[in-house]
């Protein structure tokens, strides 16, 4: 893992890096299983080894053109979700498992678990939901078109056009 | 138990510490971004090592573990649309030639 972030940080191509970081992410998450916290080691996977890499790609792909073919693309896309829908399929036993260890105590019911996630792990969900709205919030007003780019772009126009 | 904990914790802070390389040194901002990832997965790493007991992770360090994983995505998302904004304005990511386009 320690030469896999060295190679991320010394690789001049991005596209590469990137790859490396993919693998990187996913011997993490196996470190984490080893460790004992399968939760943690599938949200490693699906966060930084899935939604971080596909966000790295789209600007990659954004700032640098088109990097790779469609059919190349699609290949490469396919592989990798094959490789995730295997190990998710790998760890789910062994999650369900985990599931069981950490229901509550005897007399639980349907009724009873939405108190529990709010009684044990309320502030979690209050903070992270917090967290995704700011961040959808903070990209939609970056990422906006501006009122003053496109009056600019017009009197550009007009310019030519009077010329 | 005691030598996974004297493994993974020089692992997490060696982690880190080339996250912080890579920031430092890196001209490229996606390459900068890359090297922030990295030192959130030796934070995530250090939190479960930390709170490694003899029977699993506690319950506690997974759980803000996996708070720092959203932050670390929250962060990634935000660094990466105002590069996208950035390469819109300026046409470039480099940090060098940002810094020449200054008005």
């Amino acid at each position: 893992m320690i030469v896999l972030a060295f190679l991320v940080i010394e690789v001049k191509n991005l596209l590469r890096a990137l790859a490396l970081f993919i693998i990187m992410s996913s011997v993490l998450s196996v470190i984490f299983y080893i460790l004992g916290a399968p939760f943690i080691a599938v949200f490693q996977l699906a966060i930084y080894s899935g939604a971080i890499a596909v966000l790295f790609l789209a600007t990659l792909h954004t700032t640098k053109g088109r990097i790779l073919s469609e059919k190349l693309n699609l290949a490469i896309g396919l592989f990798l979700a094959g490789i995730l829908f295997v190990i998710v399929l790998a760890f789910s036993i062994n999650i369900i498992d985990a599931l069981r260890v950490v229901t509550p105590p005897q007399g639980y019911s349907l009724e009873e678990a939405p108190f529990f996630l709010w009684t044990y792990r309320g502030f979690d969900v209050i903070v992270q939901g917090f967290l995704l709205l700011a961040t959808v919030t903070a990209v939609v007003a970056i990422l906006r078109k501006k009122e003053g780019a496109k009056v600019i772009e017009e009197a550009v126009k007009e310019d030519v056009e009077n010329e | 138990m005691n030598e996974l904990f004297q493994l993974y914790i020089p692992a997490s802070i060696l982690l880190i510490v080339m996250g912080l390389y890579c920031i430092a040194t890196k001209r490229d901002l996606i390459k900068i971004v890359l090297g922030l990832e990295i030192m959130t997965s030796g934070i995530n790493l250090n939190l479960i090592a930390m709170g490694l007991r003899s029977n699993g992770v506690d319950a506690l360090a997974q759980s803000i573990t996996l708070i720092s994983m959203t932050i670390g995505a929250c962060v990634a998302a935000v660094a990466l649309a105002i590069i996208i904004n950035v390469f819109r304005h300026y046409g470039t990511t480099d940090t060098k030639r940002l810094r020449r386009l200054k008005w």
